[in-house]
């Protein structure tokens, strides 16, 4: 009997999981495929079909008066500057995190800390010395600052995943390629790099999503020429145009790159979150 | 190796990323603490000292003291209810032996995490909306009227419902991570000795994950005091300044009302707190070190 009703409490448990979090999901889809009047306003199943919302937001064109953008730009947009940000952060954290990982003295451990506090402190606090440094600069509205800005924030969690990969190398690896003759810049990059892979394909995945889905950075240093989906989405809100199924079949459009990459590389991403903590 | 040479490969490796941040993140930082102790004047096109004025205006303004208490507000119920929730899933999914289910379930409770900040407060926005909003018809089923919550004074509370329905997972996925890499055999043993469930979490493996919970609680208390995205997208700070937190404030005061050396203030204002958490947090770890 006991055992019973754990299995049963657990099922019951599991629905109501599953429900909370994907119900808000699967009624945006449901949103996304219907057309003007068929968003139910009672309980009950959108009244018709259509896929209009999805071609006005991929091809643009005139829905209610208004006269919609292609969303596609805003998509590769935000895929390049995730991209590029996943290459510069690696490129720069790569060495800093060996350095860690074999360089043990007081000095080493400080400056490691001190990365934490990039990363702790609340980004939007620097939003203005970065308006205007970013526009004395003249990188507003571009790739690079954007990309320039957004990997500030990633290098830090990069550096600590690709240190914890570098600690679990066995010293004898290196010690033997020493005594073979190898010098440091062989070694790292021919034995270490390479026995790091994993590393870094966790860290450059986290990076990769962060920079996806980030927001306040796009948002002081987009003005209209880069238009990353985040910033795309918001503007939909803000302008105060209320196109539900335009807006939902955006969102969803939105997420379907995230999950083609969390399908093959997800596995990644949840290491490079757990890491960090669990090892402590 | 010589200890000079020693030094000074270390200093070449960290080049890149010393350099990186000297230009991306000290500067700023200078910049921002130096706006927040001066004024621009707009027709001499000058910059001037004024030492502590701005952050003296920002304590006159009442309104000030109600930003902080909701940044502490909104941090403080969000991170307990989402680690609560988090704890829950971690134990639901860990209890489930079947492996296809259990994989199924941890899709499933992970996804609002991948999505982003900005699309999911885009879909509570809309559960939310007075006519369309599943919200309202359930509400509506147990007799409540119809109601456009973001524009009423529950608004705050639904950004964080919001916020807890996005990133509880996190916690999830750090606590199932933890859970599985408990010791069989203790377990075991704590079997053998007759424990029910309920004693075995509370008596055996809540104490041995608890560095690990503290670890979760101090990463989420920061992410949480970060909360931007959503409160941003759901309400804008309104209606009037009930969802503003500091975080919004110096959003606003900076890109809004243009006024870059308030913001300035505000800034540090908000950096006050996780700088002291991260700090307490760093000897805490080293306290534990040396026990």
């Amino acid at each position: 009997m006991n055992k019973y009703f754990k299995n049963f409490s657990i099922f019951i448990f599991s629905i109501l999981v599953s429900v909370w979090s994907w119900f808000p999901l699967i009624w945006f889809l449901m949103v996304s495929i219907t057309g003007p009047g068929g968003i139910p306003t009672k309980i009950s199943l959108p009244s018709y079909i259509t896929f209009d919302p999805y071609i006005h937001v991929i091809f643009g064109g005139y829905s209610g008066g208004y006269f919609l953008k292609s969303v596609i730009p805003s998509i590769l947009d935000s895929l390049i500057i995730a991209v590029m940000c996943s290459f510069l952060t690696i490129i720069i954290s790569v060495l800093p995190a060996y350095a860690f990982s074999r360089f043990n003295f007081m000095l080493s451990k400080t400056i490691y800390n001190g990365l934490l506090i990039v990363r702790m402190i609340p980004f939007v606090t620097l939003v203005a010395p970065y308006f205007v440094m970013f526009n004395n600069l003249k990188l507003i509205d571009t790739y690079h600052g954007l990309i320039f800005a957004i990997t500030t924030l990633q290098i830090p969690p990069a550096i600590w995943i690709m240190r914890g990969f570098f600690d679990s190398i066995p010293k004898e690896i290196e010690e033997q390629a020493m005594i073979d003759g190898a010098p440091l810049i062989k070694r790292l990059f021919l034995i270490l790099i390479p026995l790091i892979m994993p590393g870094i394909s966790v860290a450059a995945s986290l990076t990769f999503i962060f920079s996806y889905i980030h927001y306040i950075l796009y948002s002081i240093l987009s003005r209209g020429a880069v238009n990353p989906i985040s910033i795309r989405i918001v503007t939909f809100i803000q302008e105060g145009i209320v196109m539900w199924n335009e807006m939902a079949a955006t969102t969803i459009l939105s997420m379907i790159p995230m999950f083609l990459f969390l399908l093959f590389l997800g596995k990644y991403f949840i290491k490079g979150i757990t890491m960090g903590a669990v090892k402590g | 190796m010589k200890q000079k040479t020693y030094y000074f490969l270390f200093f070449l490796f960290l080049l890149p990323v010393i350099l990186y941040l000297a230009i991306f993140f000290i500067y700023p930082l200078g910049l921002l603490f130096y706006y927040s102790l001066t004024e621009f004047d707009y027709k001499a096109k000058v910059r001037y000292f004024v030492g502590l004025k701005n952050f003296v205006e920002i304590f006159q303004d009442p309104e000030t003291y109600g930003y902080i208490f909701r940044t502490f507000l909104y941090t403080g119920i969000v991170v307990f209810l989402s680690f609560i929730l988090g704890l829950a899933y971690a134990i639901l999914v860990y209890s489930i032996k079947s492996k296809l289910i259990n994989t199924l379930l941890r899709i499933i409770i992970v996804t609002p995490m991948l999505i982003m900040p900005v699309a999911g407060a885009t879909i509570w926005r809309f559960l939310l909306s007075m006519h369309y909003g599943w919200i309202n018809f359930i509400l509506e089923f147990f007799g409540i009227q119809r109601e456009n919550w973001l524009l009423s004074p529950y608004a705050f509370y639904w950004v964080m419902i919001t916020d807890i329905w996005g990133w509880s997972p996190y916690i999830f996925l750090i606590m199932y991570a933890a859970l599985q890499q408990l010791p069989q055999s203790i377990l075991d043993a704590s079997e053998i000795d007759g424990a029910t469930s309920t004693k075995k979490y509370m008596y055996v493996i809540f104490p041995i994950l608890k560095p690990v919970m503290i670890i979760a609680l101090t990463l989420k208390t920061l992410d949480t005091y970060r909360a931007f995205d959503y409160i941003w997208v759901m309400t804008g700070g309104g209606p009037g300044h009930s969802s503003t937190t500091l975080n919004i404030i110096t959003y606003i005061t900076a890109m809004q009302y243009l006024n870059f050396e308030k913001s300035s203030a505000y800034g540090v204002l908000t950096m006050l707190f996780p700088l002291f958490l991260t700090l307490s947090f760093l000897v805490y770890t080293r306290v534990r070190k040396f026990e």
